[in-house]
This record gives structure tokens, C-alpha cells and sequence, in this order.
């Protein structure tokens, strides 16, 4: 989420919103929003029915456990950052999708892993195609 | 069956963080990026 926020600007000029969703309680989020000053709306899907709607089931353990993600928690220690516990379910996986003006999916990403997500920069190469009219 | 791309995207009504609810299908017109975090941080 903290790679979109530069380009959260940019998302919006092309004409779409971000909305980011998590399955932690209203309250924890409320928190969290308040603290970080979101420029997403943020969404609260704590039953996840949405997550499995959209086909984010939960990781299998040794996806978790692969080099990338090892290194990317080595890299947050060095950052001075401290890993952060994932509440409730640290095996539930996330994911990036973009819909376009018709309501279908123009991205598709489940995440394989903790570590496996679009960059901003491709998000914003989907919400520009001007192929679809809506 | 895992979503595709050119699938219709499935619509959700969720509690929105400072109030209400969002619909996906409010958004019908314009481009709309879904980011599901798997915790917040």
C-alpha cells in the first residue's frame, strides 16, 4: 500500500479510485486510518467473504517461507522498521485487481506470496487503456 | 474457477472506514483499482 500512495495523483488524474480493503475489525482499521492519513478509502471486510469472492484464500505456509520474503523481512530490519504481526491470519493472502468502466476485470492478481505484488506503475497502465468505452 | 481477466468483477457492499458503505457498482463509469491488503501497515 506504501508504494501506491506517490501515485495515488495519478491513479485519480486517470479517473479511478483506489479503494483499498482489509479484514481486520472497524475499529482497528478507524485507527490505523487515523493515523496514516489514508488518501484511499478504506474498506472493512472482516468475514473476508469479499477476499473469497475474489478468490484470496489463505497461503499455504511455505509460500511464506521462500527466500524473496525472507529477504524482503531483512530488508525492513534494515530499514529500522519493525515486521509487523499480521493480525488474525498471517497466512491470508492479498491481491491487486482493476475493473473497468463496464464492471470487468481488467487486471487480475492474486498474490502467491507476501512479497508478490504489481507496482504501481502497472496498475496505472491498466487504469490508462482506452480501448474500453464505458 | 479463478477470476480472469474480461470476468465481471463481483460486486461487494463493505463498511467504509469514517462512515457508510461502498458498493463497487457506484463506480460503474470509471475505473476502479482494488487493493486487498493482507493486514494493515
Amino acid at each position: 500500500m506504501a508504494q501506491l500512495r506517490p501515485s495515488y495523483p495519478e491513479l485519480r488524474a486517470a479517473g479511478s479510485e483506489v479503494l483499498l480493503i482489509c479484514f481486520d475489525t472497524l475499529e482497528r482499521a478507524e485507527r490505523y486510518a487515523g493515523e496514516q492519513g489514508l488518501p484511499f478509502p478504506l474498506l472493512v471486510d472482516s468475514e473476508r467473504r469479499v477476499y473469497r469472492a475474489y478468490g484470496l484464500e489463505q497461503g499455504a505456509l511455505w509460500r511464506f517461507l521462500t527466500p524473496k520474503v525472507a529477504l524482503g523481512a531483512l530488508r525492513m530490519l534494515e530499514g529500522g522498521r519493525q515486521l509487523q504481526r499480521p493480525h488474525e491470519d498471517p497466512l491470508q493472502l492479498g491481491g491487486d485487481f482493476v475493473v473497468d468502466p463496464n464492471g470487468l476485470l481488467a487486471l487480475v492478481h492474486p498474490c502467491r506470496d507476501p512479497t508478490d505484488r504489481p507496482s504501481a506503475a502497472t496498475l496505472l497502465a491498466a487504469v490508462s487503456q482506452t480501448a474500453v468505452e464505458p | 474457477m479463478a477470476l480472469q481477466v474480461g470476468d465481471r468483477a463481483p460486486e461487494f457492499t463493505l463498511p467504509r472506514v469514517g462512515g457508510g458503505a461502498v458498493s463497487l457498482s457506484a463506480y460503474r463509469g470509471g475505473w476502479v483499482v482494488l487493493v486487498f491488503l493482507r493486514y494493515l501497515g
